[in-house]
């Protein structure tokens, strides 16, 4: 709770809404007396200017409120970890080079044409894909075997469908159970006055 | 679309809406207002721009979150809706730290296997 509201950059954040609210409010208030003067644009500006604080104090708290374990960066890595890790089980260790070499993919035999591309890889904006992944960390998703088909029904018993049932899950569920398993893992206490 | 990487295409899509809204507001509209006393554009570009600058400041935040910017970058994006050409500027900066965010090695210990 200390750290949440009384690190550096959280003790940033109140100085900036503490800033950036009044501000708002001042600037609505000259549009408020402009309107008034008969400047009919000046009426939606002063509805706008009060929405900026609103967006400023809305900005404060979430990002006070984000725990960077969990939605942040780390998780995404985490995900575009898991996709490369994925891709790499059948294609080979130049695998993990991404959506660049989405095109290539069927002509690897044991991949099926109709196969649902993987979430992890498609949604990257081309350029930012899991080439600059560290191949040590696709450690912690289960790389052997096959890549399963899009169908539940194919999957041989077992093999695979952790690392499918990843993918398919809402990528901050996921980010969250990773968290939620790391905790359980340590010795950490459990009550959040501690963290 | 999801996580960081939906977060920055939803923040590039508005930093271009409203850049192109800006540079219309600023290098049309104001000019056609005061200069030929012709304001209809600026009266039509204005508000929805500052709408839309509302949307964009939402994206921004969403992905300021996520890739955890420090405030003088969060600034930054809030300026691009004020000063032309900027949010392009800033766009191309934004997605290349989010590039070395992802980059960045996970800190050790992080990647023990379940």
């Amino acid at each position: 709770m200390r750290t949440r509201w009384l690190s550096r950059r959280a003790l940033t954040l109140h100085l900036a809404v503490v800033l950036w609210v009044p501000g708002c409010l001042v600037a609505g208030w000259w549009q408020v007396t402009r309107a008034l003067d008969g400047n009919g644009l000046s009426y939606l500006y002063s509805a706008e200017w009060p929405i900026f604080a609103v967006v400023g104090v809305f900005a404060w708290w979430s990002l006070v409120h984000t725990d960077p374990e969990t939605v942040g960066a780390r998780a995404q890595r985490r995900l575009m970890a898991a996709g490369a890790a994925g891709a790499a089980g059948t294609a080979g260790a130049a695998g993990a080079a991404g959506a660049a070499e989405q095109s290539e993919r069927p002509e690897q035999p044991e991949q099926r044409a109709g196969e649902a591309p993987q979430p992890g890889q498609t949604e990257q904006p081309a350029g930012m894909a899991p080439t600059r992944q560290p191949a040590g960390s696709a450690g912690p998703v289960p790389s052997a075997g096959p890549v399963p088909s899009a169908e539940w029904g194919e999957l041989p018993a077992g093999v695979g469908r952790p690392a499918r049932r990843r993918e398919e899950e809402d990528p901050a569920l996921a980010a969250y159970n990773d968290r939620l398993a790391e905790l359980a893992r340590s010795d950490a206490p459990k009550s959040w006055r501690r963290r | 679309m999801s996580g960081l990487t939906g977060a920055l295409l939803r923040y590039k899509v508005m930093a271009f809406i409203v850049g192109v809204g800006l540079l219309i507001l600023v290098f049309v509209g104001v000019p056609l207002q005061y200069g030929a006393n012709v304001p209809q554009v600026a009266e039509i570009v204005g508000p929805i721009h500052g709408f839309l600058y509302i949307v964009y400041l939402l994206a921004a935040v969403d992905l300021a979150r996520r890739a955890r910017f420090t405030l003088l970058q969060m600034a930054a994006m809030v300026g691009a809706g004020f000063l032309p050409f900027l949010a392009f500027v800033i766009e191309r900066r934004v997605e290349r730290r989010v590039d070395e965010v992802l980059a960045e090695p996970e800190p050790s210990g992080d990647t023990a296997a379940p």
